[in-house]
């Protein structure tokens, strides 16, 4: 597991319509996320636990390039991700608190050289009091690129093959006896390869079939429950 | 984690899976067959494997493993906090904790109240006399015996002279005590729970003094639900204009119109034997010749000689231990199944599967994705001490009151005690688990309750609204319906056609379309009704109603 950037996550400002003192719930707030000590921010994942988010929309803010220090020279802001549902239905819980990472994938436009990111939150659903990402982290990969778990033979070669050749290749690497008297070394080492393969498979494929004991040491005699 | 990274980890565990089942075997030892055989080129062996292995019908056997295995097991990625994949919001988290501790306690001043042991193991005599006794449980249960009436009620058991057959001090202390023994907890305490959930984070809580968006009826958790016509076409299959059996095989009717052609085809299905083929023809129910049969193919129950052992062991359990449990369970049997007409029959039945249960392992595994945590304790004498922390009981779930009844309509399915038992695990893994347990899940009792409400809400505003205001809200009658998935309510067919539907569209959300249905049914009297009582003496007998016909009212006919 990477770390996550160092970076500054500001409070969630509130959107409001004409007079800041009436409390009005809009269904809108805003993150800034700022990267200051980091030369040449690149995020390739954001991770979060949803807590009543409808939709999401990332927009990136660009280092301009060559920066001739016009005084006009807006920022340029690119929109990352637009409206990303999280909770396919505002006014009930479904998504509500689910576990979220967006990745580089599902970015519109590459996260480098930016200098900052803005998340709009939105919510339509008047019914939730509060809404808001928490435990937002961002990555720099997407975890990178793992190997596939899954054994080769399902993505193409069978598995047989492949063990065989094995088998061979450590028999024929072993240096020859040939004394007389003395048993076909090469074939021994094969033989005992083959039985080593078979017991490596037998541990390997443990099965996870319970026994049914429920006993301690054959003794189940309670008195009373435990409250944790 | 992504999740095209779940899904290839989702792929490795199947395959673990796989590997260490005893499928596994069959197929090596099938292939090594195919493989001997002389016919076979070598240069084609791969080839000439895979057809002969196609060919002695092991590629079907593969596919419902796999099936059973997507089934059973949800999809979930690795998440930081494992409580989350139980139930992702925190105050049904907190609902169901702070209910199962009421219950904990409530056993626990069972035990002190009437000074007995959770659990304490069996001598060997007393072992030998109840494995004697196993096939008749229930009449030789504790009710009735006669030797009790030779013992004046203040004398010890030790005082007077103790014949060679007679049983030993569990089954005396029973005989005596069954009385004082109640059930945990019954429909109504936990309607209760289910009806006291509130999310904080709601603009309705109490604390808000505002209830412009409450809901109308008693459930205050906002799930999200299926619409009346999700479920029209969910349920498509059941629509007027198709025959049902259940309606268009009764003996009234001439059989060429639809029974004959319906057996034929249902013959064909079971000697396909795939899951999904048995549900997909289930879906328009099962003639009772083919239930027992279909029942198994769809929830992938094949007995065989390591159940049948598996099931001797679980006897072996029960014979050495005596657990409190036992107790709750013998209760509920006689307060339900033996008071019922269509059941008293089945009693010893109920025991040879309820016994063995509630010390099965197995069950516990079901844990992984349900919001209820199982009971935990230590043997006696080491508390505190985690080596000798055990589940209590062996299978996690406390029975509730009316829990026998999820076994008895099955009586009438299976006569082998074995694959009954298992079947009935199976039903309760995969569904039954979910009556009684507070969860968000959209199959959870919580959702059913409040599907209930908005479909009655959709369908009979006028009807809900009168109940609603003579104080009779409409899911304190039928909740207990829900719970025990109309089990005992209905009459026994109709429970087994109800079920029918359950397994083949894979869905509890029946439940609550039937419990609309009846409403719907007995609108008019309802209507006249001015109290709860009045209200609850119209729907108190509904044994005579027929599901099918009623589920195709509430869904298509508005």
């Amino acid at each position: 597991m990477d770390k996550p950037l160092n970076c500054t996550i500001k409070n969630p400002v509130n959107l409001t319509l004409g007079d800041i003192k009436v409390d009005m719930l809009c269904g809108c707030k805003v993150v800034d996320i700022t990267f200051p000590n980091i030369m040449s921010p690149e995020v390739g994942e954001i991770r979060f636990k949803n807590f009543y988010v409808a939709t999401l929309t990332v927009k990136a803010k660009y280092r301009t390039e060559n920066t001739p220090r016009h005084t006009g020279d807006q920022p340029k802001w690119k929109t990352c991700l637009k409206r990303v549902k999280l909770m396919p239905d505002p006014h009930s819980e479904a998504g509500s608190h689910d576990y979220i990472s967006l990745t580089s994938r599902q970015f519109r436009c590459e996260l480098s050289n930016i200098t900052g990111l803005r998340l709009i939150l939105h919510q339509p659903s008047p019914v939730w009091r509060e809404f808001k990402l928490e435990e937002l982290r961002l990555f720099r990969s997407a975890g990178g690129p793992k190997t596939s778990p899954l054994p080769t033979w399902l993505l193409e070669e069978p598995k047989a093959k492949v063990q065989k050749k094995t088998v061979q290749r450590v028999a024929s690497s072993t240096p020859k006896g040939g004394e007389g008297g003395v048993p076909d070394l090469d074939g021994l080492s094969a033989n005992l390869q083959q039985l080593w393969a078979l017991a490596e498979e037998v541990s390997t494929s443990q099965t996870s079939q319970s026994l049914g004991r429920f006993e301690v040491d054959g003794c189940y005699d309670i008195n009373l429950l435990a409250y944790t | 984690m992504n999740e095209d990274q779940v899904a290839e980890q989702f792929i490795v565990d199947l395959l673990q899976f796989l590997k260490s089942s005893k499928l596994y075997t069959d197929l090596f030892n099938a292939a090594q067959i195919e493989a001997f055989k002389p016919s076979l080129r070598v240069s084609e062996l791969r080839k000439g494997v895979q057809s002969g292995l196609i060919n002695g019908g092991w590629d079907r056997k593969l596919r419902n493993a796999i099936y059973h295995y997507l089934h059973t097991h949800p999809q979930q990625p690795t998440l930081p906090d494992p409580e989350h994949n139980k139930e992702p919001l925190l105050y049904i988290r907190k609902a169901q904790q702070t209910w199962e501790k009421k219950i904990l306690k409530s056993l626990n001043s069972m035990c002190t109240e009437l000074n007995i042991p959770l659990a304490r193991r069996r001598a060997e005599r007393e072992q030998k006399d109840m494995a004697a006794r196993w096939t008749e449980l229930g009449t030789d249960g504790p009710d009735e015996r006669p030797w009790i009436s030779l013992k004046s009620p203040g004398k010890e058991p030790g005082s007077i002279p103790i014949p060679s057959a007679m049983p030993t001090s569990t089954d005396t202390w029973r005989h005596k005590n069954l009385g004082q023994i109640r059930p945990v907890y019954a429909p109504k305490d936990f309607l209760e729970v289910v009806a006291g959930l509130q999310n904080t984070n709601y603009q309705n809580s109490v604390s808000n003094g505002g209830s412009f968006y409450n809901f109308w009826g008693i459930i205050q958790v906002p799930v999200k639900l299926k619409t009346i016509n999700q479920l029209r076409v969910q349920y498509s299959e059941m629509s007027i204009n198709q025959c049902q059996t259940g309606v268009d095989d009764l003996p009234d009717i001439p059989s060429e119109l639809f029974d004959a052609d319906r057996a034929k085809l249902g013959n064909k299905v079971l000697a396909a034997n795939h899951a999904p083929v048995a549900r997909e023809f289930s879906k328009k129910g099962c003639p009772d010749s083919m239930r027992g049969e279909m029942w198994c193919q769809m929830l992938g129950v094949e007995v065989d000689e390591v159940d049948i052992l598996y099931y001797e062991q679980l006897k072996t359990c029960v014979l050495q231990h005596d657990l409190l449990v036992d107790n709750l369970l013998y209760k509920d049997v006689k307060l339900t199944a033996t008071n019922d007409d269509h059941y008293f029959v089945f009693e010893d039945y109920l025991y040879q599967v309820l016994l063995p249960f509630s010390r099965d392992t197995v069950i516990l595994k079901h844990f992984s994705h349900n919001c209820a945590t199982p009971p935990k304790s230590y043997i006696r004498g080491k508390l505190g001490v985690e080596e000798f922390a055990v589940v209590y009981p062996p299978n996690g779930v406390i029975p509730f009151h009316g829990f026998a009844m999820y076994v008895a309509p099955l009586c009438y399915v299976y006569n082998d005690v074995v694959t009954l038992y298992h079947v009935f695990r199976q039903m309760y893994i995969q569904y039954f688990f979910r009556l009684h347990s507070v969860s968000s899940d959209p199959q959870g009792i919580v959702a059913l309750s409040l599907l209930f409400e908005i479909l009655l809400q959709t369908n009979e505003p006028e009807l809900f609204f009168h109940l609603k205001n003579v104080g009779c809200q409409p899911l304190k009658i039928a909740f207990k319906w829900l719970m025990r998935a109309f089990s005992g309510f209905l009459a026994s067919d109709q429970v087994l056609l109800l079920w029918d539907r359950v397994l083949s569209f894979d869905s509890l959300e029946i439940l609550p379309v039937f419990a609309v249905a009846i409403f719907s049914f007995r609108k008019s009297n309802l209507m006249k009704v001015q109290t709860y009582n009045a209200a609850e003496a119209v729907l108190a007998d509904v044994t005579t109603l027929q599901v099918v016909p009623l589920l195709q009212l509430a869904l298509f006919s508005k």
